[in-house]
């Protein structure tokens, strides 16, 4: 981390050790705070560079607080891509029994019969319709 | 690391092997966000938006799989739904239902229909954010024939019940046509079925006992706004005769007495004035019978942006009068005192019940069109009572149709709404989307549009996402830290 005296921050990363994803996500949540620039330095180096969007310098705190928050970003990702496919899983689980359209079958009564298809001397049924 | 067998309904017989305990060999993730709580500890939310508070070093365990089966917040986060191991037999099964139930209100249509009757006062609120028109405008009163389709709309609606809540300007300057929607809309229900309820949002300033009787007949509601002890409430709410505390408060009493002592709730909006007195605002409240307060800050439409009242104070002051307000609250209630904040009380619904809450700001997708729809004076149709405002500012962003030709099915399929609407997941929001609060929050998009002109919003820069984010740390807090507090905060839960 190197700090000017304007208040410009700017942080160093090696793609190789944190995701590009990790790095830009974290930025983004100083950007209320600060004008948000990521530069490339060459195959695997990258630099983020805060400006403070008001004249108060980044406080020394929040200096440490992006690296400790780049690797809490990264426990994030990791949740995200070792639970992408039990999320898509229990979504599905979840809606699949949830009558999103047609309500009626989450409220109608289990006896009811409106096809007759319960009753008697059922021969044959067409479209919905039966025909004694 | 081995693979865990993730448990999926269906399979009726077990092996005896299955039935041995299995605890602790080896564990899967279930999905999960978090945030940070405060220097030591983070919040983590499940799907289900049940949580769990956690130090760093457990937090950073569980993700790294190096969480012992007997460490503490192993069966803790095993039995809140953050892992999965091979004893877990039915715990998804069990979060897919949870998940489904916090998630049931989206296969329901509206049941709260808004009808701007008049945009016409009598007051003339600084802080006013419905634009208000002065009081011999009629050109600002909602026709009988926008009125009646209107109705029509309503009744198309599959919910099986409708809500009609007459809002203004001051709606019993134009009572006649309050009564006219009542009695029509009951005779319309004869056919229809439904449980209807009606609600009136007026300073009570005009409320006679013609107006009563008619409450009284049809079971009307009655809200009404109450800021605070007089000098407050009058300096918030001028009105000819600087006397807007004294016909609000008799107008209560008046109500309690005809109707009964649960007809009527108020709601209090903060101002610069407000800031300095939150312990008095909710002493006014107990005094004046109230089992409830909603502290609401102020919104940015109408003349609150135009004469500056919603610029007055910052989100951090703001925030700094609730938790005063809060902490007060709380004391009376140990004293004894039944009452209750109504925001709170929404917020530790969704954390601490399955169930979800209609309340239209703290939705994903956000509740505009599906939790509410407003019948503006001129026959507009509009997602919110917000975007209804936000009209009046020449912004007609939110607006859905018109009641002369359009139905419920062309207004909710909209286009326009649906666009908004999948704006409006948090699911899938930048920041949002991995915000450790996410379950407990929700998307204001006219917020967001009117402050930001964009209907997602940027979160570092929201004020939406600074007060929700603040409250929902604090009240989680106070569950955590202060078991006294948490008793008092667990009652307000309905």
């Amino acid at each position: 981390m190197e700090q000017a005296t304007t208040g410009v921050v700017l942080f160093h990363f090696d793609l190789l050790v944190h995701s590009m994803y990790v790095i830009k996500t974290t930025a983004l949540r100083y950007s209320g705070h600060y004008h948000v620039a990521i530069e490339s330095n060459g195959a695997s180096r990258v630099s983020v560079i805060l400006r403070p969007r008001d004249s108060s310098p980044l406080h020394p705190l929040d200096a440490r607080q992006f690296d400790a928050d780049v690797l809490e970003q990264e426990l994030r990702e990791r949740v995200a891509l070792e639970t992408k496919s039990v999320r898509e899983l229990l979504l599905a689980q979840a809606f699949s029994a949830m009558a999103l359209v047609d309500p009626e079958t989450e409220t109608s009564d289990f006896r009811d019969d409106p096809l007759g298809i319960g009753g008697p001397n059922r021969k044959v049924r067409t479209e919905g319709k039966a025909h004694p | 690391m081995k693979r865990v067998l993730l448990p999926l309904h269906g399979t009726t017989f077990q092996s005896e092997a299955a039935f041995q305990s299995q605890a602790g060999k080896e564990y899967a993730l279930l999905p999960m966000r978090f945030l940070k709580l405060d220097a030591s500890r983070y919040v983590m939310t499940n799907m289900a938006a049940e949580y769990v508070i956690v130090d760093k070093a457990t937090l950073h365990r569980y993700v790294r799989h190096e969480l012992s089966s007997d460490d503490p917040a192993y069966e803790l986060l095993k039995s809140r739904h953050f892992l999965l191991d091979a004893d877990s037999r039915i715990a998804l099964d069990l979060l897919a239902c949870k998940y489904r139930t916090k998630h049931s209100l989206l296969s329901q249509l509206t049941s709260l229909f808004m009808f701007v009757v008049t945009l016409r006062c009598e007051h003339s609120c600084p802080y006013c954010q419905v634009s208000r028109q002065s009081q011999d405008r009629k050109a600002f009163d909602m026709q009988t024939a926008h009125a009646e389709r209107a109705i029509e709309l309503m009744f198309e609606t599959p919910s099986p019940a409708i809500k009609v809540e007459f809002q203004g300007g001051e709606p019993l300057l134009n009572f006649e046509l309050i009564r006219w929607i009542v009695e029509r809309v009951v005779a319309r229900n004869r056919d229809s079925q439904k449980s209807v309820s009606f609600v009136i949002t007026t300073n009570l300033a005009l409320i006679n006992d013609e107006i009563l009787e008619f409450c009284a007949d049809y079971g009307v509601f009655i809200s009404t706004s109450l800021d605070g002890p007089r000098e407050l409430h009058n300096a918030n709410r001028p009105r000819p005769g600087n006397d807007s505390y004294e016909r609000t408060v008799a107008g209560i009493e008046r109500v309690r007495y005809r109707l009964g002592g649960d007809s009527v709730a108020a709601l209090m909006t903060t101002t610069r004035l407000s800031l300095a007195q939150p312990e008095a605002i909710v002493d006014e409240y107990i005094t004046r019978g109230f089992t409830s307060i909603f502290l609401r800050c102020l919104s940015p439409f109408g003349f609150a942006v135009k004469t500056g009242a919603v610029g007055s104070y910052s989100i951090e002051e703001w925030l700094i009068f609730y938790r005063r307000a809060l902490a007060h609250i709380i004391e009376r209630c140990r004293q004894g005192v039944a009452i209750r904040e109504d925001y709170a009380a929404l917020i530790l619904r969704k954390a601490l019940t399955p169930f979800p809450t209609h309340y239209v700001d703290l939705q994903s997708p956000a509740g505009i069109g599906l939790a509410c729809l407003a019948f503006n004076y001129d026959g507009n149709i509009y997602a919110s009572d917000e975007s209804r405002m936000l009209a009046e500012m020449k912004d007609t962003t939110f607006q859905l149709g018109h009641v002369e030709h359009d139905s419920l099915a062309s207004v909710v399929g909209s286009d326009r709404l649906i666009r908004l609407l999948g704006d409006t997941m948090s699911e899938s929001v930048p920041i949002c989307h991995e915000c450790g609060v996410q379950p407990y929050c929700g998307s204001d998009p006219v917020y967001h549009h009117a402050t930001q002109g964009d209907a997602i919003g940027h979160k570092p820069r929201s004020g939406f996402c600074r007060k929700n984010m603040e409250v929902i740390r604090h009240l989680l807090t106070l569950m955590e830290d202060d078991p006294s507090s948490a008793e008092v905060l667990r009652s307000w839960i309905r």
